[in-house]
């Protein structure tokens, strides 16, 4: 579904992400890990279309990320860590926004944006403002509106921030639902627990190279993901 | 006490300049000075067309304390009118709010260091309409030695007036927002409402006072002066070396002002709180039925909802249409007198319509939603670099949402005009015409200006509408361009006003043609590079 193929991604003279390569299978979650200014954001940016890259190669679906963008960009949804949204807009209006972008008709469309609505406990707030949500419910809306196309692959960055422990939740099945449908979630976290639990594959990332990277069982064997990654962050610093 | 208040006042005009592009490196920074210089410049010389003008008027009538009273009257009248809707956004509107509020900082110290920027952007604007008058009294008066000096002093204290009623409003708004949560389109419908009040106020002392003026100044200075004394301390203290006068002006101007500041910085948390956690009504309309649009009609409902829901960028970039819809509602009232002054005009009757198109195109010209709508994208631009939209097509749409939302009211306005100053059909479609392609050309100009000098990073809308560079170069340009339209009817011979229209409008699709074309492969780049 995903295939990074020798992603290198600098910003004037500091490298961010360097040689990268991995794949994300159909009916996969794979988590991406690693400390802060690792490279996990810029390499989501980078799959998602909004950061360009001078070497590498990244497909979709089969469509390259730089050559055939709209295709590549049909197929999947990326959620930020901070979705700043149209605050002048309502959540409903929003909704209806990205379901014009997807071009999905009418019916379809507002059954999902209830049946979403109503299970992340959104539809009283969806006729205001998107400037008068929490950051929650702003994280919320943003979910609702990266699954109403239902993509093939969906990318998130640090998807359980600022949700409450329902949501988290929610959001935990809704993943499987969408892996059991034949899509495939790529996302970073800090949640190492979430990781080790939700994860089918992981990889770790560290100064903008992958240190590790495969089956969540085999890496973390019998210990745990937080004792591996911290093991090896201490590995890479000695 | 005073190293915090002085690290705020730094962040505002840090907060200033980055809104200019001027901080950052060298390099960044040497195209933005030169777009400054060139902002500053226009300003200066669109100040100096009254600002000259009724010096050079005055001039005749010997009388010039008259012609300064006026100016200052105006510039405090325009200052008043710009920065009425900003002063509610640099003070209650930015994202900093929450972080300094749990700061260390009395809240005198927050409140008076946004003020000050406040009255920096009040400064600018009197300073442009003062500063050529001053120069044009140079030329056409002696003035004592005492002059210069003391100019500086009044350039100094003629912002505090403006800026004090300014303050005031914005703070009885916010406070009644606070309260009782009026909705969004309220500051907006307030200002409109305000402003049309002014021309009603204004409109009549225009046609009623042309001829007391030169007839009669001493008359109208005394009327002017008796009505609002600080304009004639002002006066009396520029021409007639009156320090008394220059005293009553500066405690008139500063003593007010400070108490004030004394006095709402009392409340400012407390309405700041409010605004922070106001929620609207709550309302918990079942959902109904979607439609399904298009993607063309989703982007452009997008530009739509934002100009809408976001007041200060509504009203300052609304202000042209609406002036462009009273207009013809003042010449129905007006007609004998517009008449009268479009007689005066040193051009032929039957090149009334050039005037018309000319008039149309610069009211246009001040709605600048091209110049301000990739920086309004801000932290919300990621959307539409992952969504499947092409560039061109995002970009398309930003170009041309100008020409959408002034498309209705040209109509309006040429027809309704044609019909009371008695053109031809052809001259209405020809107007309609002239302004649709100078829609279209500055839609595209002001596209490119907002490339090349984005603000993404803005700490409100408010900073983008007002105070970035882009959003001036573009209002600036726009209105300059309409002007130029009309000089080639002052120094060159034309024959035929439809075949000049007709010129100017091919001419302005030319060039939005070619400045299309590098939009789509530049700024295509440029746009996918802005994150």
């Amino acid at each position: 579904m995903l295939s990074i193929q020798n992603l290198t991604k600098s910003y004037g003279k500091k490298v961010a992400v360097q040689n990268l390569s991995l794949e994300v299978n159909a009916g996969e979650i794979f988590g991406f890990i690693g400390h802060n200014g690792a490279g996990k954001t810029t390499t989501l940016r980078c799959v998602a279309g909004i950061l360009p890259y001078t070497e590498g190669v990244i497909t979709i679906d089969g469509h390259d990320v730089q050559k055939d963008p709209l295709n590549a960009k049909q197929a999947l949804a990326f959620l930020p860590d901070n979705p700043d949204l149209y605050e002048y807009l309502t959540g409903v209006q929003y909704l209806n926004f990205i379901a014009d972008i997807f071009r999905l008709p009418a019916d379809v469309r507002t059954a999902r944006i209830k049946d979403h609505a109503e299970r992340f406990e959104l539809s009283d707030a969806l006729q205001n403002p998107i400037a008068s949500y929490s950051h929650g419910m702003k994280q919320k809306l943003a979910i609702i509106s990266a699954l109403i196309h239902e993509p093939k692959l969906l990318i998130l960055d640090e998807p359980f921030v600022g949700l409450d422990p329902s949501a988290s939740h929610l959001l935990k099945t809704l993943l499987r639902e969408l892996c059991g449908r034949g899509g495939a979630v790529f996302f970073s976290t800090h949640v190492l627990e979430v990781a080790e639990k939700l994860c089918d594959r992981v990889a770790i990332i560290q100064n903008g190279s992958l240190i590790r990277q495969g089956k969540t069982a085999d890496i973390v064997g019998d210990s745990s993901l937080e004792d591996v990654f911290l093991g090896l962050q201490e590995k890479e610093e000695s | 006490m005073m190293k915090p208040f002085a690290s705020l006042l730094l962040l505002e005009c840090r907060s200033l300049l980055v809104g200019f592009n001027l901080g950052g490196s060298k390099k960044k920074r040497a195209p933005s000075l030169v777009g400054l210089i060139f902002v500053v410049g226009i300003s200066l010389a669109l100040g100096g067309l009254y600002g000259w003008g009724f010096v050079a008027m005055m001039a005749q009538a010997g009388y010039p304390q008259l012609a300064l009273c006026l100016i200052g009257a105006m510039a405090g009248l325009f200052a008043l009118l710009f920065t009425a809707m900003s002063a509610a956004g640099t003070l209650f509107s930015t994202k900093d709010l929450d972080i300094l509020l749990a700061l260390p900082i009395t809240p005198r110290a927050l409140f008076t260091s946004k003020v000050l920027a406040l009255y920096l952007e009040n400064f600018i604007i009197t300073s442009c309409f003062l500063l050529p008058a001053a120069a044009a009294a140079a030329v056409y008066f002696p003035l004592s030695w005492s002059f210069w000096p003391i100019l500086i002093v009044v350039l100094v204290a003629v912002p505090f007036f403006p800026c004090f009623m300014a303050l005031l409003l914005s703070y009885l708004i916010a406070w009644f927002k606070s309260h009782f949560n009026p909705g969004r389109l309220f500051s907006a419908v307030l200002a409109v409402v305000g402003f049309v009040l002014l021309l009603a106020v204004l409109l009549p002392l225009q046609f009623g006072l042309q001829n007391v003026l030169t007839q009669n100044p001493a008359v109208a200075f005394s009327a002017l002066s008796g009505g609002f004394p600080p304009l004639g301390w002002m006066a009396n203290a520029l021409f007639s070396t009156d320090l008394l006068a220059l005293l009553w002006l500066c405690i008139s101007a500063a003593v007010p002002f400070a108490l004030e500041i004394l006095l709402l910085a009392r409340s400012y948390t407390h309405i700041v709180a409010s605004l922070l956690t106001a929620h609207t009504s709550g309302k918990k309309k079942k959902l109904s039925a979607l439609k399904a649009g298009s993607l063309y009609g989703a982007l452009f409902k997008k530009e739509l909802n934002r100009f809408l829901g976001t007041p200060i960028y509504l009203l300052n970039s609304g202000l042209g249409l609406i002036l462009a819809f009273l207009a013809p509602i003042a010449l129905l009232i007006f007609r004998r007198d517009a008449l009268e002054m479009l007689s005066q005009l040193p051009v032929p009757g039957g090149f009334l319509p050039i005037m018309a198109a000319v008039v149309l195109c610069a009211l246009s010209g001040t709605c600048y939603t091209a110049a301000v709508s990739i920086s309004l994208e801000k932290n919300a631009l990621w959307q539409l670099l992952v969504l499947p939209i092409e560039t061109r097509t995002i970009l398309s749409v930003k170009t041309l949402f100008p020409l959408l939302l002034q498309a209705p009211l040209f109509l309006y306005f040429s027809v309704t005009v044609s019909l009371l100053l008695g053109f031809s059909i052809l001259d209405c479609i020809l107007i309609l015409l002239t302004a649709c392609c100078f829609t279209l050309l500055t839609g595209c100009l002001d596209l490119t200006i907002n490339l090349l000098f984005p603000r993404l990073d803005a700490a409100s809308d408010t900073a983008i509408v007002k105070q970035s560079l882009s959003a001036l170069l573009g209002m600036l340009l726009n209105v300059a361009l309409a002007v130029l339209i009309a000089v080639p009817l002052f120094t060159l011979s034309v024959s035929s006003p439809l075949l000049y229209l007709l010129v100017i409008s091919g001419a302005c699709l030319v060039l939005a043609g070619v400045l299309w074309a590098a939009l789509c492969r530049w700024g295509a780049a440029r746009f996918r590079a802005l994150t």
